[in-house]
Formats: structure tokens, C-alpha cells, sequence
């Protein structure tokens, strides 16, 4: 009798370790669970988009080599908010299990995504938010902090004094509005700092340099750019063809802005801040989603924080081309301490309605 | 010839036009004339071009406002200001016009039902039958055995048809007092005339008058009882027909009388320019016609017998079409007498239209030769003797005989070695046709060859040869002294063996049938939808199920609606770009306004349709093109959206997600709701009354106006229902979105546009197509769903749209023009 | 002033040069820069682009039949980047061939759809244009935005304090003038205009007109993608969309005609200039966006309502 007993027992001890191991197994990877997952692109027509895409497809196909994902299908709205909220439904027809969205609408998908909810599909937005819909995920970006930082950063270093030109993203969209409120909160504070011009850039170099040039020779002396990232190179080319002294300008982390800052630099001391949510914020999201997939408790809204490139680090990016974005590539543990930790109530968009 | 001294009889008149002054510019084309009619009279009214008897008869029936003078009917005087088509409709004045006015994208009865019925926009019950029935009648009264289907489009009849219709609107005027015909036989045979001649004194006998405009002098004499001459604006003369000789009309109007006699040629060359042999197209079968160089040959017979159709050939053959049965030696030129719309070039002056065909010999290396062709100008400017200031004068400033002048100008200064003539002497005076008989003999002796259309037999006497054609086939070639009006006229009803043709159409009908059923803009576009539905379902077997069709249908709602917006407006003619920014502002305006207060929403709604509609004003006053008032508009909509909700937000109306949320039976609301447009956009269009009107103002705004509709509240309506249809539209996307933005609407401005060419709708007005509309809307929103379910990347979305947009209007063209051929 | 008024209504093309002036003069007002002939000049060269498109929209406007060009942006835009990846030292021939290449199958597959399947022209060129954006979204999302160092030199030269552009656009100008009004060419598309049917029974050869008309939009089109590739040291997707509307409405407000048969290559020139002010002055009058467009919008119909004949019968 005490002998069957001894057997029972080794048996159940063997039985729950392996059972256990496979738990952990489960908890730390989620092996073999077959995600189906849907992502739609606002737009790829530049380099961030691009490369945000690209790093996305790198961490799915690896999670897809894992079985972590069974299937991922990536398309690209075009800026089409009827197209977008059509792919967001078609995912749901497609049987996906959640739905990554970087929106082409502050408000245009709401209906789409309430009925990814209701039909049972998790929804993560990111970059391009927030969105005004209560039913989904947000990985967005604090616009105001972020450009009221820079902003605040450039002031001090004027003096708090200046003529300012600010560029605008696309009249319209929610990061426009809240870029423009972190950035003029800021100019508002000081009496002796003053918007003479403002121009929408559409987050695009070759736009913001048109649009700048097109104003300037009608405005007195400019000593400040204050933009909304992607539009600095076009800044500084607009002020060099007009033939003007360049003022200070922030940037958005692109290549062909910070080679241009490392060579005004040794040229003549030209110093400035650059600061950017980079394009690994996809990887992120993706990251954020299979989590939340497998039963994470993970906040409903969250941030994802700036890259900063001042004075003393820019010389890390020697050699950077010009199309691509500085980004800092970090992991899925970064991901958990850094976004997963997040307070989801200090984070909640003004903008996003009541349930 | 007996004078009529101008009288204070007691007899009662029906109308009196008093002193009537009307300038053009500095052109003064009425000047002080005055005319009077009394009941059962004919009056022949005849004049020189330009002598203004158009005019005077547009000031008769409200077309042309007078600068001076007065309208006086049955006693009852208008002021030059009060006097309108509408008071002139309700006189009892009718008119069948030179140019005609029939729509003809709508069919005949419902041409009738235009001219007849009243201007409440809603007609009674069982209206079409009716009308129908009276055109029916009405054409078998005038015309009997017209061979005419009253159900059948105006633009499947041949020119003489069409004439016959103009004619009977005429005769079926309500109330009818006073008919006026302006050139009514320019393109009725022999028999038809004598039909219409019977007709109009039947009328006579019922108490209406008729004023009777032509150049064709005999038939003045054989049908009026009074004959007016005008000249020069004025009344030059007034007689009683009785006793009174063609001779004496010619020169009254200032022609000297011809006596000539044809004559034999000896053709001095056996050089043929022209050897057709055995040619057969589709109107034309066994031709054999030949020309040689320096001849002058006359085409004739009873109109609709491949006259034009054999023109047109010879000229395509010189223009370098082959066929192995035509051979034409050398370059031809082309003389038309259809001015309107073939012959000049509106917008240039008289040197230019004359010199435009012979550019090649005036430029060097490409670079014309302002010293050539102001040399060249002058010559036939002077040679032609054109009534006007100067040869910089605009063309259409010129009367029609002036304006054939040109025309003719420029055929013979290409320098071509065979000019082809189109009727030329159409609706020109007895003067300058002599002037032109004269260029005609010119060109002749030097060396170059002529072929020649006329409807008037007369007028092939000045030929050396001619041809009589009828069903398609030359019956008779007259030589010299064989040409002689009555052995025209009896050719021309030579009974022959062609009766073969019979069979053959019979067969063809049944193969024109079907294409005629897959060419109807609708079917393709239904058939297009069926297969990208079939698609889509392989791909993605949630398709079919009532979740699948919610989403599908749902985001499809939108260009349904604006697409719908866009087809009123494009059947009117006009062309609205700036729609999708409009349903934007709609967007705007439901998510904000009406989502807080219902009735607030309601008034920004009435407002929005008030605006929408006022560019119809706009663009009607101060006749903008619709393209650059939209092209402005696209902007304005766009800024009040974004006044309005500067960045997106807002929310739909609890009431809009409960509509769009019922439960209906078997299928979801959405797809009821396409069914609904459909057929509410379909009865609008082509069941009610005011939406007949609506089309023919697309096809023939004058044609409608001139008989008393208003042009402007046509346009206005239209636009009030395309308001309606993007009002939908963004309450549907507001739907959609749950939400607004001012972006998001911007691209359904072109896109609706091509959804309505997909649907089959053409671009320049009056064909509406509903349904297929509807289905194209449909089409074009499932192609994105359909490349996701595909795994195709989205980028492939608009290639896929523009494909199938060009596929589809390709094969709608293909298969009209078999259509056309069988 | 019935005279005045008359005068008026026959040169059209005035109107867009009395709203310029109207415009630079409240520009002058409202600019705290002070004012200075650099913001014209400055505009002038920013107006090339609007220019050669517009020009390129009027000829295939002015050919009649409600013919308008809405492939023109596309074409810009992938000419801009096949631009930028090709003329560098070492493919600047082939990389011309290219382009050109491209522009004629453009201009001709718009052309031949036009004049032998008998599809409108704005529809024709819309489908056409839907395709090569595909061609743009697939190209551009492999593609090097920045053009070559050589080029955006050349696009930034100076001659005599004008900038390269707007020698190219003056002379630009010039060639249009000529071939417009001065050609055999010119006369028998203004003569096509008027009407297809009556140009052909006038012995011109219409296909041999409309073709060509669409193959030099095209490549209008082209050279001003690589020239505005150069300018903006850069592609982007959406860059010609910009110019589609403004190019159209500077042909129209400069006098040509809606319905083809006429042309003004110095009321083009205008209108461009007029609105490319009009950009300038809401920009510096800081008024919200909404108002922007509104203003925009109704410059736009105003001019054209002040422009019209009121004695023009509706055809």
C-alpha cells in the first residue's frame, strides 16, 4: 500500500511538473496560439511610415516562425478613410483575432472599431491617434508634452524671446490640433515670444520648404521654427534658398536633418534639440497587442516616449542616411517595463468620448 | 398682282405686331415692322436671308423680348416686358421650327407630352398613355401612314421623321390659334409635302392661321392666301396670292429670275475622279457612281435614300479610309449646308473660316503666313460679295445665306480637286443661291469636279449628270438634257427589285435586340457588380451572411447616395465637383448641429439646400460653366466644414443609428436602402413628369424653354433633388464614421463622377441610368474589400477602378457601335 | 462703360491681372516685412509649376469637347521620383529617355482612348490617372526621394536676380505663344475646339490634333515633375495632387474657354500669378484654415462670374 502510494505520488509530481513547465512555457512565450492579426497603414509614402512598416514585418515574421502568429495581413489605406474603415471591417470578416491601426481619421473609424468590438476583436491604434473611439487600445503620442518640451527648450535657449514661425501638420487631424496646442501653450507663456507666420507643412519636408519660403519674404526677422516633425530639414532649406540666417530650429530626428545639423555644427557652432516618437512604436504596438491577446492586463492608454537627440549624443548618428529616421530599436521586455506600466487614466486622451 | 392697302377693316385680328424694333448689337433687325393677322388666313411670309422673319416670329412667340413695340392678341395689348412664351403658349401660338426642337433623348410622345400638357410638375394618373395616344393620332392625322413608333427615341429617326415630329408638337398645341412654320419641308419629300399641305388647310378650315416661312416660292403660291415680303427688317411689300407669279416673288426680293434651261456637256477629259463600283455599307448597297474631272453631278431623290450617307463616304475614301470598291483620285473638300453643326467655326470671324481648310499651302515649315493668309482672305471675301462690315466680322453675326458663304469660300480655296456639297443652298435666299450657282459653274470650268446634294430638284438643272437614289441604291442616271424636275420626281418613285432588304433586316433586329439590351448602360453595370460580387464571395464566404453584407453595403452607402447627387446634376448638363465636400459639409452639420438639437439640425439642412441650390442661379445668370463653379464651390465647402468642426469629432444622431440599424427581413436595411434609391431616383427620372422635363432640358434646353417651361426653375429643381441625394449621403457617412470629418469626403468628387460613367450615364447629359448608378456605386466600393480578401496589396485599389472604369466604357462603346451596324 | 465693358468681356484674359494687382496691393499693406519686389519674384518662381501645368491643361482643354487632363498630377508625381532615382551622374541619359518614354505612353494611351474608343476625356484621363497612382504607391514605397545634387543646383541658379524657373517659364511662355497662334498647328486645334465634326469636314485630321495634345500634356507634365522633384530636394506621394485643381482654374479664369476653341497662354500666366498671390496673402493673414479655403473658393467663382459674357446665349 505505501508502495502504490510512493508510485502515486512520483507520478503526480511528474505530471504537475510537466504540466507546470508547460504552463510557464505558455506564460512566457505564448507558444503555438496562432494569432490572426490585421494591420492598416494610414499611409507609406514616407520614410517613417516606411520604416515603421518594416519593423513591424520584421517582429511578426519572427513571431509567425514561432507560432505565435499564424497569419498577419498588412494593408495600406492611403490616406482614405473610407478605404480604412472598409479594411477594418474586412479583418473582422477575415476572422482576425485583433486589429493594429495607425488611424487616417481622429474620428472616421469610430463605427468601424465599435464593431470590431462588438464582434469580439481587439483593436490597437497607434501613432497617428489618438482617436476619439472609447473601444479600442491607444499607443499614442503626447504631442503636447513632446512639442511643448521642445518648444520650452528653444525658448530658454532664445532668451525667451523672438519672432516664431510655426508648421503645421494637415488642418484637421487630432495631432495636428494637439501639436499646435502643446507649441503655442508654450510661445503664450512669454510676452517678449510672437507667432509671425504659420504654414501647414503636412509633416512633409519638401511641403514645409515651399509653403515657408512662399511667407518669408513678408515677415520681419524669424528666430524661431517650431514644427511638428518631418518638416525641419524643409525649415532650414527654405530659410538657406531665401539667403536668410537661419534661426533655431527643433527636429523631428530625420536623417537628412541631422546631417545637416552635424555639418551647420562644425560649420559654425549651430546648436539645437531634436525629438521624436520613433517608427519602433509599430513593433510596440504589435508586441502590446499579443499580450493583450493572451490576457495581460494592459493599460487602455498609454505613451509612448520621445527619443531625444541634443548637442551631446548627435555624433552617435554619424553616418545616418538621409531617409531613414534615428530610431532606438528596444525589445519586448522594454515594451512590458516601460509601456505596460503605464497609468491608463493620466494617459486618456481629451478627446475620446464616453463609452 | 393685287396690293393690300393696309386697312381699318373691322374684321377681328388675331394678332397684331405693332412697330416692332429689335436690335442685335448694332445690327438692327426689325425695323418698325408691323404684321396682323386675321383668322382663317395663311400668310406666306417670305424675304431674303436676313430680312428677319425669324426674328419677327421669335418676337411672336416670346423667344426674343422687342426693344420696342407691342403684341397685341385678340385685342389684348402686352407690354414688351409682360409678354413671355408662357403668355404666348396660353394665346394659342404654337411654332415648328428651322432648327429643330425636339429632345432627342426622350421619345416622341413624350416630346408631345413637353409641348402639351400643362406646367403643374405632377401630371394625372395614366398621363403617358394618354399622350401617347394623342400623338398617335396626331401623326396619323397630319401624316398618315408615318411608319412612326410614338414610343421610340427621337435620335433612332431619320431627319425627315424628325421634321414630322417637330411639325405635329406643333399641330397638337392645346387651344392652338396661331401655328407658325419655319421652313417646315427643308427635309420632306414630295408626298410628305403634299400630305402637310392637306393638313394645314384642314386646320385653316377649324379657324386657325397659319404663317407659313419658306424659300421654296412654289409652295407659297400653291398654300397661302396673303403673301408678306420683308426686307432688310421692314415690310417691303404685302399681296394676295391669288394672281401671283413665282417670278414676280424672285423679283420682288430683289432676284433676277433664271432661265435656264440645262444643257448637255461634253465631258472634255475621261480622267474619273471618283470610280465607286458595287459599293454596299450598312445604308447603301450596289452604288455605282462615277465622276470625272471638271464635271459638276447632281445627287438627288427622296431624302433618307443615302444621299449624306454616300457624301460622307467619298469623303472618308479622300480622307484616306480604304475600300476596295472606292477610289477617289486626289483631295475633296467638304461644303455643308447644316451651319450649325457642321459648318462654321462659331467662335473665329469670317477670314478665319474661310482660310482654316487651306492652312497647309499658307504655312511653312508649319508657321503660318499672316501676309498668305490675309491675302487669301481678302480674295474670297471680295469675290463672294458677303453682306457684312469686314471680313474680321464674327461669323455668327452673319444671316445663314452670308454664313453658307464662307463655308463655300473655304471649300473651294482648299484648292481640292473635288468639292463635295451637302444641300448648300439650305434655308439660303433665291438671290445668293443664283450668286451660288454662278461660283458653282466657275469652279466647274476650272478643272475641278463637283458632287452635289440638293433636296431641291430644281437645282439640278445647273448639273451636267445625275444620279437619283432611293432605298439606298442609285435608280437613275439623268444625262443633259434628261435632267428635268419631273424625270427626277419619277425616278425617285421608280418601283425596283430591292425588296431583298426585307429579310435581312429581320433577322438583323433579332441580333440588334440583344446588343441593344447588353449596351444599355445599365445591364453592363449590373453584370460588372455581379462579378466582383462573385469575387468577393469566393474569398471570403462572410459575404453572403447578413454581418458581411452589413459592412459590405454599409461603407457603400455613401457613394451611393452622392453618385445618385451627381447623376441629376450630370443629366442636366451641368457637372458638380465639388459634391463630395458638400456631403463633408453635411457630415459636419449631422454630427454637430443635429446630434444636440433635431430642429437646429433641420434648419442647417433647409440652409444647406438653399446654397446648393443657388449655385444653380449662379451658374444659370451669369452663365459660368458648371465645372468653374464647382471648382470654386469644392473650396468654399470645404472651409465651412472646417469652420465648422475645425478637427474631427462630433457624433451621429441616436435617431440616425436607429434607422440605420433596423431589423429588416431576410437581408440588411442597407441593402433595402439601395433598392429604395433606385427606384425613387428611377420613378424621379423617368415615371414623373417634371423629371421628363428634367432630361430634356439635359438633351435640348432650348428645345424645352421654347415652349414655355422655365430653364431656370428646371435647373433649380435639379439641384434641390441632387441636395436631397447628398444629404443622404452624409447622414450615410456619418453613419459609417459614427463621427465627422472634413477631410474624409473629399475624394467621392471624382469618384462619384466615375461611378456614373460606370454606371452608363453619358457625360454630356440627358441619359440617366438609376440603376445602374446604383450598382455602380456598389461596384466601386467592393473593389477595395475584394483586393484585402485577395491578399492583393491596396495598393492595386485605384489601378483595379480605373481598369474596370475604362473596361466598361470601352465595351459600352463597342457594343453600341455593332448596334449602330446591324 | 458700356465700351470699357464690352472690351472687357472680349480680352478676359485682363481679369486675372486686375485681381493680381488688387492682391499684391493688400499683400504690401499687411506684410510687416515691408514690402519688396522679392515676394513677386519670389511667387513667380513658385508660379512656374502652377504655369507649366496650366498650360498644359489649357491646350488640352482648348481641343474641345469638354477635354480636361486629370492624369497631369500622377504624371508629376511619378516623373518626380523616377527622376530623382535616375538622373544621377552615370544615367542621366537613359534616365531622360525614361521619362520621356513614359510621358508619351501616357499621353498617348490617354489620346488613343480618347479619339478611338470615344470615351470623354476627363473620365478617360481620371481612369488612366487612378493607374498610374498605382504605379506611384508601388514605386515609392522602394524609391530614393532626394534628387540628384546636379539638378537642385540647376534648379536653384540665378539669372539676373530671376531664378532659373521663371526664365524657363518666361520662355516657356514664349515657344506656347507661338505654336498656339502662330502655327498650322495651333489654328487647327483651336479649330478642333469648336467642334470635332466641323473640323474634320474642314479637312483637318482630328486624331492627328488630339493625340499630340494629350502626348504634350504629358509631357509638360514630366518636365515639371523633374523640375519640381529639384526644387523641393525631394518626392512625395501626393506632390502633384496640389496642382490639380489650381492648374485647371488658372487656365479657366485666364480666358480659356471651358468648351475648347479658346486659348490664352497670357491669361494662363495670370491666373496662375493671381492665385498663387492669393495663397501668399491668406498665409500671411493668418486666417483660420476654413476661411482659406473659403476665400480661395470664392475668388475663384467671383472672377469668372466678373469675367463672363452676361450676353452669352447658353448653348
Amino acid at each position: 500500500m505505501k508502495r502504490a502510494k510512493m508510485v502515486l505520488a512520483v507520478l503526480a509530481l511528474a505530471v504537475m511538473t510537466v504540466m507546470s513547465y508547460s504552463a510557464c512555457a505558455l506564460a512566457a512565450g505564448a507558444q503555438g496560439k496562432g494569432y490572426v492579426i490585421g494591420f492598416t497603414d494610414n499611409y507609406n509614402g514616407n520614410t517613417l511610415h516606411q520604416q515603421q512598416e518594416r519593423y513591424f514585418q520584421e517582429i511578426a515574421d519572427q513571431m509567425k516562425k514561432d507560432g505565435i502568429i499564424s497569419e498577419y495581413h498588412m494593408v495600406v489605406a492611403n490616406q482614405d478613410v473610407a478605404t480604412q474603415v472598409s479594411q477594418i471591417q474586412n479583418f473582422i470578416m477575415m476572422g482576425c483575432d485583433a486589429i493594429i491601426i495607425d488611424p487616417t481619421s481622429t474620428s472616421g473609424l469610430d463605427g468601424a472599431i465599435k464593431e470590431a468590438y462588438d464582434a469580439g476583436v481587439k483593436v490597437m491604434i497607434f501613432n497617428d491617434g489618438p482617436v476619439s473611439s472609447p473601444y479600442c487600445y491607444q499607443l499614442n503620442v503626447d504631442c503636447v508634452a513632446n512639442f511643448g518640451y521642445l518648444t520650452e527648450w528653444c525658448a530658454k535657449k532664445l532668451g525667451y524671446k523672438g519672432n516664431v514661425i510655426v508648421v503645421r501638420g494637415i488642418a484637421g487631424t487630432g495631432y495636428d490640433a494637439l501639436s499646435y496646442k502643446g507649441i503655442t501653450d508654450v510661445i503664450a507663456k512669454y510676452p517678449d515670444m510672437k507667432i509671425v507666420g504659420e504654414v501647414y507643412g503636412e509633416w512633409t519636408s519638401t511641403v514645409a520648404q515651399a509653403k515657408i519660403s512662399a511667407i518669408l519674404p513678408s515677415l520681419p526677422k524669424v528666430d524661431l521654427v517650431c514644427g511638428e516633425s518631418g518638416d525641419a530639414y524643409g525649415a532650414a532649406m527654405a530659410f538657406e534658398s531665401a539667403g536668410l540666417p537661419i534661426p533655431l530650429i527643433y527636429g523631428g530626428n530625420r536623417g537628412e536633418f541631422l546631417n545637416w545639423w552635424m555639418k551647420e555644427n562644425k560649420k559654425n557652432g549651430y546648436e539645437t534639440i531634436s525629438g521624436v516618437a520613433t517608427p519602433w512604436f509599430s513593433a510596440a504596438a504589435l508586441f502590446l497587442t499579443i499580450d493583450l491577446l493572451d490576457g495581460v492586463k494592459i493599460p487602455q492608454y498609454m505613451y509612448y516616449p520621445m527619443d531625444l537627440i541634443t548637442q551631446e549624443n548627435l555624433s552617435k548618428f554619424e553616418g545616418i542616411s538621409d531617409t531613414e529616421v534615428a530610431t532606438s530599436v528596444y525589445d519586448l521586455q522594454w515594451v512590458r517595463n516601460t509601456l505596460e506600466t503605464q497609468d491608463e487614466k493620466a494617459n486618456k486622451p481629451e478627446m475620446v468620448k464616453d463609452k | 398682282m393685287l396690293d393690300i392697302k393696309s386697312d381699318g377693316g373691322n374684321a377681328e385680328y388675331l394678332f397684331r405686331l405693332n412697330n416692332i424694333v429689335k436690335k442685335f448689337g448694332h445690327t438692327v433687325a426689325l425695323d418698325h415692322m408691323s404684321l396682323d393677322m386675321r383668322a382663317g388666313e395663311i400668310i406666306g411670309l417670305i424675304g431674303s436671308n436676313g430680312a428677319g422673319k425669324s426674328t419677327l416670329m421669335s418676337v411672336l412667340t416670346g423667344v426674343t423680348e422687342a426693344n420696342e413695340g407691342d403684341v397685341e392678341l385678340s385685342g389684348n395689348l402686352f407690354q414688351k416686358e409682360r409678354y413671355s412664351t408662357a403668355v404666348a403658349r396660353e394665346n394659342g401660338i404654337a411654332c415648328a421650327y428651322q432648327e429643330f426642337s425636339v429632345c432627342a433623348n426622350l421619345a416622341v410622345y413624350e416630346n408631345f407630352a413637353i409641348t402639351v400638357m400643362d406646367h403643374r410638375p405632377f401630371g394625372k394618373i395614366g398621363w403617358r398613355k394618354e399622350i401617347a395616344q394623342v400623338a398617335k393620332r396626331t401623326l396619323d392625322e397630319v401624316f398618315p401612314d408615318s411608319g412612326i413608333n410614338v414610343r421610340a427615341k427621337v435620335t433612332k429617326l431619320s431627319i425627315e421623321q424628325r421634321q414630322m415630329v417637330e411639325i405635329c408638337c406643333a399641330f397638337a398645341t392645346n387651344g392652338l390659334k396661331i401655328l407658325i412654320l419655319d421652313e417646315p419641308t427643308s427635309s420632306l419629300t414630295i408626298d410628305r409635302i403634299t400630305q402637310f399641305h392637306a393638313a394645314i388647310r384642314r386646320l385653316r378650315d377649324t379657324g386657325v392661321s397659319v404663317v407659313y416661312i419658306s424659300h421654296k416660292l412654289e409652295e407659297i403660291i400653291s398654300i397661302s392666301t396673303r403673301i408678306v415680303v420683308m426686307r432688310n427688317g421692314k415690310k417691303e411689300r404685302e399681296v394676295l396670292t391669288d394672281n401671283t407669279r413665282i417670278d414676280d416673288l424672285v423679283n420682288l426680293m430683289g432676284g433676277q429670275v433664271s432661265g435656264k434651261v440645262a444643257q448637255s456637256k461634253e465631258s472634255e477629259t475621261t480622267e474619273r475622279i471618283i470610280e465607286i463600283n458595287n459599293f454596299s455599307t450598312r445604308s447603301l448597297s450596289n452604288v455605282n457612281i462615277h465622276v470625272t474631272r471638271g464635271e459638276c453631278v447632281g445627287i438627288s431623290g427622296l431624302g433618307g435614300s443615302g444621299q449624306r450617307e454616300l457624301l460622307n463616304e467619298i469623303y472618308a475614301a479622300a480622307k484616306g479610309k480604304h475600300d476596295k470598291n472606292v477610289t477617289i483620285s486626289g483631295s475633296a473638300a467638304f461644303v455643308s449646308g447644316d451651319r450649325q453643326y457642321e459648318g462654321i467655326f462659331k467662335l473665329w470671324n469670317i477670314a478665319d473660316n474661310i482660310i482654316v481648310s487651306s492652312l497647309s499651302k499658307l504655312s511653312k515649315l508649319g508657321v503660318i503666313n499672316k501676309n498668305a493668309s490675309d491675302s487669301l482672305a481678302e480674295r474670297w471675301y471680295d469675290k463672294l460679295k458677303f453682306n457684312a462690315e469686314s471680313k474680321e466680322s464674327i461669323i455668327t453675326n452673319l444671316s445663314g445665306g452670308n454664313q453658307q458663304k464662307a463655308i463655300i469660300g473655304r471649300g473651294i480655296a482648299a484648292d481640292a480637286s473635288l468639292i463635295i456639297f451637302d444641300d448648300p443652298t439650305r434655308g439660303v435666299d433665291a438671290g445668293t443661291k443664283k450668286e451660288i450657282y454662278g461660283i458653282l459653274e466657275e469652279v466647274c470650268a476650272s478643272g475641278k469636279s463637283i458632287i452635289w446634294y440638293s433636296t431641291e430638284d430644281g437645282e439640278m438643272l445647273e448639273c451636267d449628270r445625275v444620279y437619283v437614289m432611293k432605298d439606298g441604291s442609285v435608280v437613275e442616271e439623268l444625262v443633259g438634257e434628261e435632267i428635268s424636275v419631273e424625270n427626277i420626281v419619277s425616278s425617285s418613285f421608280k418601283k425596283d427589285a430591292a425588296a431583298s432588304g426585307g429579310d435581312r433586316n429581320k433577322d438583323a433586329a433579332l441580333g440588334a435586340k440583344a446588343l441593344n439590351f447588353f449596351s444599355n448602360g445599365s445591364v453592363m453595370s449590373i453584370i460588372v457588380l455581379a462579378l466582383i460580387w462573385t469575387l468577393v464571395s469566393i474569398f471570403n464566404k462572410n459575404a453572403n451572411t447578413r454581418f458581411g453584407m452589413t459592412f459590405l453595403i454599409g461603407t457603400a452607402l455613401p457613394l451611393v447616395f452622392v453618385a445618385i447627387g451627381q447623376m441629376f446634376i450630370i443629366g442636366c448638363g451641368d457637372i458638380n465637383l465639388g459634391i463630395g465636400n458638400a456631403m463633408g459639409l453635411v457630415n459636419v452639420l449631422a454630427a454637430t448641429v443635429m446630434a444636440s438639437n433635431l430642429g437646429l439640425g433641420l434648419l442647417a439642412f433647409a440652409g444647406f439646400i438653399a446654397f446648393y441650390s443657388a449655385v444653380a442661379v449662379l451658374i444659370h445668370k451669369r452663365h459660368i460653366p458648371s465645372i468653374v463653379a464647382s471648382l470654386g464651390m469644392l473650396s468654399i465647402w470645404h472651409g465651412i466644414a472646417l469652420i465648422g468642426l475645425p478637427t474631427p469629432g462630433g457624433e451621429a444622431p441616436k435617431w440616425l443609428l436607429s434607422v440605420f440599424g433596423t431589423q429588416t427581413p431576410l437581408f440588411p436595411v442597407q441593402v433595402y436602402m439601395c433598392i429604395i434609391v433606385a427606384i425613387i431616383s428611377y420613378w424621379i427620372a423617368f415615371r414623373s413628369k417634371y423629371g421628363m422635363i428634367l432630361r430634356g432640358i439635359g438633351d435640348n434646353p432650348l428645345a424645352v424653354t421654347k415652349r414655355g417651361w422655365s430653364y431656370l426653375t428646371a435647373h433649380v429643381v435639379t439641384y434641390v433633388i441632387s441636395s436631397v441625394f447628398v444629404i443622404c449621403a452624409g447622414l450615410a457617412m456619418t453613419f459609417v464614421s459614427k463621427g465627422a470629418d472634413a477631410n474624409a469626403s473629399s475624394t467621392y468628387g471624382m469618384m462619384s463622377i466615375a461611378t456614373i460613367l460606370l454606371g452608363g450615364c453619358s457625360f454630356s447629359g440627358g441619359n440617366i441610368e438609376p440603376v445602374g448608378v446604383v450598382a455602380g456605386a456598389l461596384t466601386i466600393s467592393l473593389i477595395s474589400s475584394m483586393l484585402t480578401f485577395m491578399r492583393i496589396s491596396s495598393n492595386y485599389r485605384t489601378a483595379v477602378i480605373g481598369i474596370v472604369l475604362l473596361m466598361a466604357l470601352i465595351c459600352g462603346q463597342l457594343l453600341k457601335k455593332r448596334g449602330e451596324r446591324a | 462703360m458700356n465700351r470699357t465693358k464690352f472690351f472687357l468681356s472680349k480680352q478676359s484674359w485682363i481679369w486675372p491681372y486686375i485681381g493680381s494687382l488688387l492682391i499684391y496691393v493688400v499683400i504690401s499693406f499687411l506684410s510687416e516685412g515691408g514690402f519688396n519686389l522679392k515676394t513677386l519674384f519670389l511667387n513667380m518662381t513658385l508660379a512656374t509649376f502652377a504655369f507649366l501645368l496650366g498650360v498644359s491643361e489649357m491646350l488640352v482643354i482648348t481641343s474641345g469637347d469638354g477635354a480636361i487632363d486629370m492624369s497631369v498630377p500622377y504624371t508629376v508625381t511619378l516623373c518626380a521620383y523616377i527622376s530623382a532615382a535616375w538622373l544621377r551622374e552615370g544615367s542621366v541619359l537613359a534616365g531622360i529617355l525614361l521619362i520621356i518614354a513614359i510621358c508619351v505612353a501616357v499621353g498617348l494611351l490617354n489620346g488613343v482612348i480618347n479619339v478611338y474608343f470615344q470615351v470623354p476625356a476627363m473620365i478617360g484621363t481620371l481612369a488612366v490617372g487612378y493607374i498610374l497612382y498605382t504605379v506611384v504607391l508601388e514605386y515609392s514605397s522602394n524609391a530614393t526621394v532626394q534628387p540628384a545634387p546636379a539638378l537642385t543646383r540647376f534648379a536653384r541658379i540665378q539669372v539676373g536676380g530671376f531664378s532659373m524657373l521663371t526664365v524657363i517659364c518666361i520662355v516657356f511662355a514664349v515657344f506656347m505663344y507661338f505654336v498656339m497662334y502662330r502655327t498650322k498647328f495651333g489654328k487647327e486645334l483651336h479649330a478642333t475646339g469648336q467642334g470635332h465634326h466641323i473640323a474634320y469636314l474642314a479637312g483637318i485630321n482630328v486624331r492627328a490634333i488630339l493625340i499630340p495634345v494629350f502626348i504634350a500634356s504629358s509631357l509638360i507634365a514630366g518636365a515639371t515633375g523633374i523640375l519640381l522633384g529639384a526644387y523641393m530636394n525631394g518626392s512625395f506621394q501626393s506632390m502633384g495632387d496640389a496642382y490639380q485643381m489650381p492648374a485647371i482654374a488658372a487656365a479657366l479664369v485666364g480666358g480659356t474657354l471651358v468648351s475648347g476653341g479658346k486659348s490664352s497662354v497670357i491669361g494662363t500666366f495670370g491666373g496662375v500669378v493671381m492665385l498663387t498671390l492669393l495663397g501668399t496673402l491668406i498665409t500671411i493673414t493668418r486666417l483660420s484654415a476654413g476661411w482659406r479655403d473659403i476665400i480661395q473658393g470664392a475668388v475663384i467663382v467671383l472672377i469668372l462670374a466678373a469675367a463672363a459674357d452676361p450676353t452669352a446665349k447658353r448653348s
